[in-house]
């Protein structure tokens, strides 16, 4: 019975035309016009940040912001220029929502984390819509064909309708054994906890309302909670939270 | 995955399309498949070439749907409280939908309780076809946990639209 019920239920919902097929794959599919190499770049420029900013935040016992404010190399700045020609032609395909622009001369670190993979990057730059986009990526790991880099991405608007929380998490097949959770926070937070299914929990810090972190693979993070300076709770997301 | 990206988007879009169609909309799922593909092609040479395609690509899109959890709620409810669901349908599913609106509202009430983890696993095996190994490998988790949260997934379904079960039984 339930599986006929699902079964039907929007079940007319029709497969989408090839014309939007063929819309949606030259936008997945759109090349930046030049192709930039690697990361060197971006190792100089966090060397430097290192020698140059000795006093890091200490956070947890651990250095958290040295990474914050690094200048995003070159495939980082391709990457985030990928969405801008996304958001043009989403425009001239007739996407509903006008996609946001990102500023790219402003794309700069925001968080690094220490995997059993190496480094792994959020990136972050100002939107024309009031909010942010961000990229995240492992710092060792090749530059795709196309001259950018990073797994996962997205744009916040400075009004999110989705809540004052938002986090995802996702793996890849070129590291296996890791999870990335990452997620933002759209009110003054310093740190927020994430559950983890096991029961397990982590406190990260907030950094331009960004968070990250990797775990084991089969670990699912059920909620995030943000914490204000003082350890107020501020705001809640997740399986147990709603 | 073997094959090229140009393959993997011919094999699988349409199906990926109509899956966020049916879970969100036609309009968001133009910005999610998009999305989704997108991330693909920007990853596509840094796969490994004998794992398969389908579950990785579900996995980005199940990533996506999670920041629209409480609109995909927000929809369900309107439609189990209205009777209007704003996903669109043609015109030559009307009468059919009349039909069974009693119970897919009931269903849709249903499925806004759930748990967005179990939302997500459920429908990916109803509305995807994916099996509880490929849920496993898109979602991250364990197999025997995919299985585990499946089985209490339908369970509470049943529970939930236990009067409704019996009128589509008796009606038989």
């Amino acid at each position: 019975m339930i599986d006929e019920l699902l079964t039907t239920f929007r079940g007319e919902v029709a497969e989408p035309d090839r014309e939007t097929a063929r819309r949606i794959y030259a936008l997945a599919t759109r090349n930046p016009r030049s192709r930039k190499p690697h990361r060197r770049v971006a190792l100089a420029v966090a060397v430097a940040a290192l020698v140059l900013v000795p006093t890091g935040v200490a956070f947890g016992g651990k250095l958290a912001s040295l990474f914050e404010g690094t200048p995003a190399p070159p495939d980082i700045s391709t990457s985030f220029g990928t969405f801008n020609q996304m958001a043009d032609l989403s425009v001239q395909q007739g996407f509903a929502d006008r996609w946001p622009q990102v500023d790219v001369s402003k794309a700069h670190g925001v968080i690094e984390v220490q995997t059993p993979d190496g480094p792994e990057d959020m990136w972050a730059a100002p939107n024309d819509q009031g909010g942010q986009c961000w990229l995240i990526d492992f710092a060792n790991d090749p530059v795709g064909h196309d001259g950018a880099r990073g797994y996962d991405g997205g744009c916040d608007r400075q009004t999110p309708s989705s809540g004052d929380i938002n986090f995802g998490d996702f793996w890849t097949y070129s590291h296996p054994d890791l999870k990335t959770v990452y997620g933002s926070v759209h009110v003054d937070a310093a740190t927020v906890r994430v559950d983890f299914d096991d029961g397990s929990a982590v406190t990260l810090p907030v950094v331009e309302h960004l968070f990250l972190t990797s775990t084991p693979k089969d670990l699912k993070a059920d909620s995030v909670t943000a914490f204000d300076a003082a350890g107020n709770q501020v705001a809640a997301f997740g399986t147990t939270h709603g | 995955m073997g094959g090229s990206f140009e393959d993997a988007f011919e094999a699988e879009f349409a199906a990926l399309h109509r899956y966020l169609a049916r879970r969100l909309g036609a309009s968001a799922a133009d910005d999610l498949a998009a999305e989704t593909f997108t991330v693909a092609f920007r990853s596509w040479d840094r796969l490994d070439p004998s794992r398969p395609v389908r579950p990785w690509l579900y996995g980005i899109a199940a990533n996506l749907v999670r920041h629209h959890w409480r609109r995909e709620r927000r929809m369900l409810r309107a439609y189990a409280r209205t009777g209007v669901d704003s996903v669109p349908a043609d015109e030559e599913a009307a009468a059919d939908r009349v039909d069974a609106e009693v119970r897919h509202r009931e269903l849709a009430e249903a499925l806004a309780a759930l748990r967005p983890d179990e939302r997500e696993i459920l429908l990916l095996h109803a509305w995807a076809d994916l099996t509880d190994s490929e849920i496993a490998a898109a979602l991250g988790l364990p197999p025997g946990t995919v299985k585990s949260r499946l089985s209490r997934t339908r369970e509470r379904l049943r529970n939930q639209l236990g009067a409704v079960g019996q009128e589509a039984v008796e009606a038989r």
